[in-house]
């Protein structure tokens, strides 16, 4: 898989703006780790270029410092090598070290043992916790939600079995907009996510194809994600894989947006807090959605939005990505605790996320910096009267 | 954390035992990331990688290395583009000096005490808030480290200043060195000098100026692991102006002329040919032979404007053209400024090789042709086979004109690199002879310049080194000392 990325790996000037740039360090695990050269896109794409040219072979070593990445994709947006003639970007770092990881396991070399087991529960269960199929839709239990119809809301394994307060809360908004919404229930497979990255390229392909028959069967004409990561996926990575998708894909920050910006809601139940912003890397870098969910936090009640000196393009990562906080739970706590004392740093009392994930990996480092850490749907409903 | 489970250098143990073994790496992976800069030059494949964290530190690894027989290597940004230093391959001992990386300001003093290890950014970000910045460089701005730059490149490097301050060497108050003994030495007044401070505060010390000795040595005399820098005031009021020629001789008139001034016209001044492709995308139904790009700076708006009026009679006197606002832009963050602009063009013009020098003001226009006849025809036909090309930049210096062509090249073509070596020779061989500066102190190149050193400077230079290094530890091979 690496060969497709011959030409992007050669073209790699070794100019190291990967590095260091406006906002100082940019890749999150050289600053959390021995900090030498193959954690960054300069070091892995010099590594991907001896391979390809027969100089260096795979081994486990290689195997787990490639594992280490994010995928925050923080190199690739500070990567000025571009096509000169069309401005496009010619190396996309999180591609690149997708595919490393396919050959890597290819070859033999990994995934790290917690992302065997993940893996293990996707073939069985369809999600990477081993929770019962029968269990993914519980947190919609009561709501009376159709499993048909244009608007389709894909929960994803976070909300549906460790967080379901951001489902309801979502789905709850939703509906005051005067949206139907619908839901794809216990068919619902996870999205992906974990496969695209740990080098599992056969289970993605199955797991992508199964939930586009899904919500092709349910009628989808637009699939609404409260997490970053599936939302990604879904928008992205999906149809590169798969080919054009007869539904759009949106992330929930963005239909609230326009609800609020056209009248069908308002957020009018004061709330006396000031919030930060931590932008997921997948929602924030990989698809460009910076502003819908600042509009909704300047928008609520009694509420002061502050920002991290981090943020939008140049955010530092939550350190959970790539399931590099399954691999590696400390690397990914050393990363949030990063991440929490910026957001410490500013008068925020409170740091807001879009991703279920996000908020996961914050939580614990928030609760030793006394912080509170919340999703922005259950932010909204709550600013709307609503306890979910 | 992240560990890695083989461990199969013998130092391994050992220098773990000094900075930690999180901060040693031996792996084949990590090596070959430490191997190349970015030129064509071939590399050189490490040992063994270390990243200490302190002076002390990279002391006791100078010490370990002298008791061993293994030599040092020194990466700071990798930013080197006359090679990395061959040393012994396979057996040097890397040291990635990116964790010396602290800023202290001391504004009371008007200085700023860098670990080596420090991105020339990361200064200015330190400086910024107090409404102060340093003197450092443009190009590899976020990348290069303070180290690197005062010890990998003549004059200790130039910055956006350059055209009315001079090369860096000037702003430099004193370094901490580690001596290839791992005896450490603060040139300037400071601890371990000849006059006892608590910091390093002051560079014209009693006795010969050690400082200098250090600067453009490539890190063949010592390791730098700290340096002190005088900082300046941000100017309140900075612009900048571009103008394009029609022909070279226009340009070079225009740039002598202005660099002739009594008043000092502009903070820095750059030359580039239209045929930089950089250049010709932000030009649009511009056509001429090159612009001049200019940053002009000062307290007070009107001097700034007196000054741009000046610069604008001048070059409209030699039948100039105001640049597009592109242009004009490109001159306010990108060929005269650091910033976001300067990080792209970086990563759009490595990898390259550069023939970079200086040459006397009045001799400055024949010497340009004579390089550019080089690339443009001995080479016309191989250049054209490999798809190799190249530009000609200039900046005002001191009392000089630097001469820079950078060549690029596309690394998917095959044997290209090796064409490249070729062509770079041509044009060093030429610059050697004819240019009184030749930039990029580093590895393959600087075995290239001490060829042209005189007997006598050769002599007294290897005397230093047996002196400094008698177990020729510390980057052997580097000016074939
Ligand atoms: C795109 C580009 C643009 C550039 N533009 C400019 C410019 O505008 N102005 C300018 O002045 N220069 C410019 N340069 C040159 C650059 O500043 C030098 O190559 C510089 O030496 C790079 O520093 P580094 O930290 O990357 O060092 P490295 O590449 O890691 O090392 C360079 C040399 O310095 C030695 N060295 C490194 N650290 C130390 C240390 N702590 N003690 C002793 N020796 C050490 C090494 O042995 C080696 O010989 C440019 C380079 C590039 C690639
Ligand atoms: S990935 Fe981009 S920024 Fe990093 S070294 Fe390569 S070209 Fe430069
Ligand atoms: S994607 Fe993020 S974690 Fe991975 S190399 Fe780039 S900056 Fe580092």
């Amino acid at each position: 898989m690496l060969e497709k990325y011959k030409q992007a790996v050669t073209v790699c000037s070794r100019c190291g703006m990967c590095i260091v740039g406006e906002n100082g360090y940019i890749c999150p695990v050289q600053q959390h780790s021995g900090g030498f050269d193959p954690s960054v896109a300069r070091g892995r794409n010099q590594i991907a270029r001896a391979i390809l040219e027969g100089r260096l072979k795979y081994s486990d070593e290689l195997m787990e410092s490639t594992f280490t990445c994010l995928g925050c994709d923080n190199c690739h947006e500070q990567c000025g090598r571009v096509d000169p003639r069309t401005g496009e970007k010619l190396i996309d770092e999180g591609k690149i070290t997708r595919a490393l990881r396919v050959d890597l396991v290819k070859a033999g070399y990994g995934p790290p043992e917690p992302l065997k087991a993940v893996d293990a529960n996707m073939e069985k269960v369809h999600n990477p916790f081993g929770e019962p199929e029968g269990r993914r839709s519980a947190w919609a239990a009561g709501l009376n939600l159709p499993v048909r119809g244009d608007t389709v809301y894909f929960a994803g394994c976070y909300a549906a079995y460790r967080n379901p307060k951001i489902a309801r809360a979502t789905v709850a908004v939703l509906q005051k907009g005067g949206v139907n919404v619908a839901y794809l229930g216990e068919n619902e497979w996870c999205c992906g996510v974990p496969e695209l990255w740990d080098g599992n390229a056969p289970l993605s392909e199955e797991v992508i194809q199964h939930n586009v028959e899904a919500l092709k069967a349910a009628g989808a004409k637009r699939v609404v994600t409260s997490c970053a990561g599936c939302f990604h996926a879904l928008k992205s990575d999906y149809p590169e894989i798969i080919g054009k998708l007869p539904f759009e894909v949106v992330h929930s920050s963005e239909v609230i947006a326009d609800l609020i910006a056209s009248g069908k809601i308002t957020l009018d139940t004061e709330v006396a807090t000031t919030f930060t912003y931590h932008d997921p890397c997948h929602l924030g870098r990989y698809e460009k959605v910076y502003e819908p969910p600042r509009a909704i936090l300047k928008s609520i009640k009694g509420a002061k939005f502050v920002e991290m000196p981090r943020n939008k393009n140049n955010a530092w990562c939550c350190g959970g990505g790539s399931v590099v906080a399954v691999a590696f739970p400390d690397l990914a706590r050393d990363i949030a605790d990063d991440r929490v004392q910026e957001a410490k740093g500013t008068e925020a009392e409170a740091i807001v996320s879009a991703c279920p994930l996000c908020e996961n990996g914050l939580t614990q480092s928030a609760r030793k910096a006394k912080m509170e850490v919340y999703d922005l749907s259950v932010v909204v409903a709550n600013a709307m009267g609503m306890h979910v | 954390m992240v560990t890695m489970a083989i461990r199969h250098h013998h130092l391994h143990d050992p220098l773990a035992a000094i900075v930690g073994s999180k901060y040693v790496a031996d792996e084949d992976f990590v090596l070959e990331t430490y191997s190349r800069d970015i030129s064509a030059f071939p590399g050189s494949m490490p040992g063994i990688i270390v990243r200490p964290g302190t002076t002390e530190e990279v002391s006791e690894i100078v010490k370990l290395a002298n008791r061993t027989g293994y030599p040092i290597v020194l990466k700071g940004g990798g930013q080197a583009g006359g090679g990395v230093t061959k040393g012994e391959p396979t057996r040097n001992i890397v040291i990635d000096m990116g964790r010396l990386d602290k800023v202290e300001v001391d504004i009371a003093n008007l200085k700023a005490t860098c670990g080596a290890g420090a991105r020339n950014s990361r200064i200015d970000d330190a400086l910024r808030p107090y409404g102060y910045y340093a003197n450092t460089v443009i190009g590899p701005y976020f990348t290069a480290t303070i180290g690197g730059v005062t010890s990998g490149i003549a004059g200790a490097g130039f910055g956006k200043n350059v055209s009315s301050v001079g090369c860096n060497w000037g702003h430099i108050l004193g370094l901490k060195v580690v001596l290839p003994t791992g005896d450490i030495i603060t040139t300037g007044a400071g601890p371990d000098s000849n006059i006892y401070r608590k910091d390093i505060e002051f560079r014209e010390v009693t006795g010969p100026d050690l400082t200098s000795l250090f600067i453009g040595s490539g890190g063949a005399l010592g390791i730098i692991t700290e340096v002190a820098i005088k900082i300046y005031p941000i100017p309140k009021y900075s612009k900048a102006a571009s103008y394009v020629f029609d022909t070279m001789e226009n340009i070079w008139a225009a740039q002598l002329k202005m660099a002739e001034s009594p008043t000092v016209l502009y903070t820095n001044l750059i030359m580039f040919e239209m045929a930089n492709h950089m250049v010709r995308a932000m030009a649009g139904d511009m056509h001429g032979y090159g612009a001049l790009f200019m940053a002009v700076e000062g307290d007070s708006e009107a001097d700034v404007d007196l000054r741009l009026k000046e610069i604008e009679k001048i070059c409209t006197g030699f039948g100039a053209t105001r640049g597009t606002p592109a242009l004009n832009h490109y001159a306010a963050t990108g060929a005269t400024g650091t910033g976001a602009f300067v990080h792209d063009v970086c990563a759009m013009s490595c990898p390259f090789m550069t023939w970079e020098s200086m040459s006397t003001r009045s001799q400055s226009l024949e010497y340009a042709k004579r390089m550019l006849d080089i690339l443009n025809n001995q080479f016309k036909e191989e250049n054209a086979k490999y798809r190799t090309s190249g530009g000609l930049y200039t900046v005002p210096i001191a009392n000089t004109m630097l001469i820079g062509i950078t060549i690029h090249w596309d690394d998917t073509v095959p044997g290209v690199e090796e064409h490249n070596r070729k062509l770079w020779k041509a044009g060093a061989d030429f610059m050697l002879k004819n240019g009184t500066f030749s930039a990029y102190a580093q590895g393959n190149h600087s075995s290239s310049i001490s060829s042209a050193w005189s007997p006598t400077y050769y002599k007294v230079m290897s005397g230093i080194k047996k002196t400094l290094d008698p177990n020729n530890i510390l980057n052997p091979g580097l000016w074939n000392l």
